[in-house]
């Protein structure tokens, strides 16, 4: 079922776009045909799958430090609830703050390298997974927190056996409304002072070289590294937190 | 070995409690006393805003008493303890772990702490270390063996409250405190449950203490009965129903007229 959707979404897809296609007929906007056999032709040649490769591990080195400092910040703020007064009027006024404006801060102070975007897409999730967990940690019933105090744990057992299992499916939650803009994110990043990722293929290896089928070659191979991460979210969720999964 | 004292002691030992939610409302409990034995069962009954909850929750070592002490087989409670199972009316159960992992929560913390222990030394008051499958047997016990895979969204009301029950037996506990256990359930399963307490109460003779809004259910499982009113409780009034918790115990004189007494005091006391 899931399959036959999945292959009615990506027919409707190529359809539209060859329609499309059809009414500009302008080279700027090339049938699929031509885009996907030059996606071929660049993954077979090393060259789209070489960037590919450098977003993704960018991409995935930014989620995983934003995973690492957000659910810890996040379990923290949502059982505290004096650590929450303190720290929820900076979240409040930073979290509105669009982070991508201080790429060019982190350029200056991390270099051109890979660590600056890194940096700078683990800081946009950091805050959206820190304020999804923070919520979804404050959430947890007092009648649930009272019946396994009353079994003997501690803080740390509470951490251990509520807070911590009860915020994965939220870390999911985040994850998911968090890769496209993860990917949004690293596009821009890799928009200049680099010459790896796929924004890179796109602007100033294709755009810039008026090169439009491996222009296009380049959205296809972003659109599906969002695609992929998210479906690797779908799948990771299914693993770690089956129960949200039951048959009713 | 204990001292001899401790036979006559008792278990539970309420003395001079003082507990107000506001500091200048009307306290819920002002110099109370109260004792239970050990092995005895009660049922405190009482309106919403007695106190009763608060009186359960305060034994449980959640709530701190404003002043008085409050002992446990002669200790104060400052925090739960380990060995006094406490049983909800939301049953409490971890949505996300299975029938077994939930049966078996008690255990695993006491695993837990005495891992951490081993490399700092902090004292606490434990789980007992018992294996997991002792969390298991009473799965079985209570008829839930073939439905330790599950998780509790997957379990009727009744079954997950067998499951709170389980995992509260599984610590071995010396006292057991129930806070409307039984209250969201249908006639069918509340009867099932009440006449379950009473057989377990009857084979392992823990001290039970059970809080309930229903006249029936304190006259059927109380062999004493605490009725508390509205606030403040000055003196604890006590109703002695023997036979309770036997199966005929529902069908004797003594139950209807244990039921009349308390529908009596409880009307005499409520505010017009």
């Amino acid at each position: 079922m899931r399959w036959r959707q999945l292959l009615f979404g990506l027919l409707s897809f190529l359809l539209l776009w060859q329609a499309l296609a059809w009414i500009l007929s302008n080279p700027v906007f090339p049938p699929p045909r031509v885009v996907l056999s030059t996606f071929v032709a660049e993954v077979a040649n090393g060259n789209l799958t070489r960037h590919f490769l450098v977003s993704a591990w960018r991409v995935v080195a930014g989620i995983i430090v934003a995973l690492l400092l957000g659910v810890p910040a996040g379990l923290a703020l949502g059982q505290s609830r004096r650590l929450n007064r303190l720290f929820s009027p900076l979240i409040y006024l930073t979290y509105p703050i669009p982070k991508v404006v201080l790429l060019p801060v982190f350029l200056l102070l991390l270099g051109v390298g890979d660590t600056s975007k890194i940096a700078l897409l683990a800081l946009i999730l950091f805050f959206q997974i820190l304020v999804v967990v923070r919520d979804e940690a404050s959430a947890i019933r007092p009648e649930l927190l009272m019946s396994v105090r009353s079994l003997g744990a501690g803080r740390l057992a509470l951490f251990r056996f509520v807070y911590l299992p009860a915020t994965i499916p939220a870390v999911f939650t985040a994850l998911r409304v968090s890769v496209g803009t993860a990917v949004a994110v690293l596009f821009f990043t890799e928009s200049f002072a680099t010459t790896s990722g796929l924004g890179y293929y796109i602007l100033i290896q294709s755009w810039g070289r008026v090169a439009y089928p491996q222009m296009y070659a380049g959205v296809v191979a972003l659109s599906l590294l969002g695609l992929i991460l998210y479906y690797l979210t779908d799948w990771l969720e299914q693993c770690l937190a089956p129960w949200r999964f039951l048959a009713p | 070995m204990a001292a001899p004292v401790s036979l006559v002691a008792p278990h539970v030992a309420v003395r001079h409690l003082h507990f107000s939610y506001t500091l200048d409302g009307t306290p819920v409990f002002a110099d109370f006393n109260w004792e239970v034995q050990r092995g005895e069962t009660w049922a405190i009954v009482g309106p919403s805003g007695c106190g009763k909850t608060t009186l359960l929750y305060i034994l449980a070592g959640l709530r701190r008493p404003d002043s008085g002490e409050v002992l446990i087989g002669g200790t104060p409670v400052p925090r739960p303890r380990a060995s006094t199972g406490l049983i909800l009316q939301d049953h409490g159960l971890l949505p996300w772990a299975t029938v077994r992992e939930n049966a078996g929560l008690g255990l695993r913390i006491g695993h837990f702490y005495r891992s951490k222990q081993a490399r700092r030394g902090e004292p606490r008051p434990y789980p007992p270390d018992l294996p997991l499958h002792v969390a298991d047997r009473w799965l079985e016990r209570l008829g839930l063996a073939s439905d330790a895979g599950k998780y509790p969204a997957q379990l009727s009301g009744g079954q997950r409250q067998r499951v709170a029950i389980a995992r509260a037996l599984a610590l071995q506990p010396d006292l057991l405190l129930m806070d409307e256990p039984f209250n969201a359930l249908d006639l069918a399963t509340r009867t099932d449950l009440q006449e379950l307490v009473a057989a377990l109460q009857a084979e392992l003779a823990i001290t039970t203490i059970l809080v309930t809004h229903s006249v029936e259910e304190a006259a059927f499982l109380g062999e004493q009965i605490l009725l508390l009113n509205h606030p403040p409780n000055r003196e604890p009034y006590i109703i002695a129903n023997p036979g309770a918790g036997s199966p005929a115990h529902r069908a004797s004189a003594r139950y209807l007229d244990v039921c009349r007494r308390i529908e009596t005091q409880l009307a005499a006391t409520t505010p017009a």
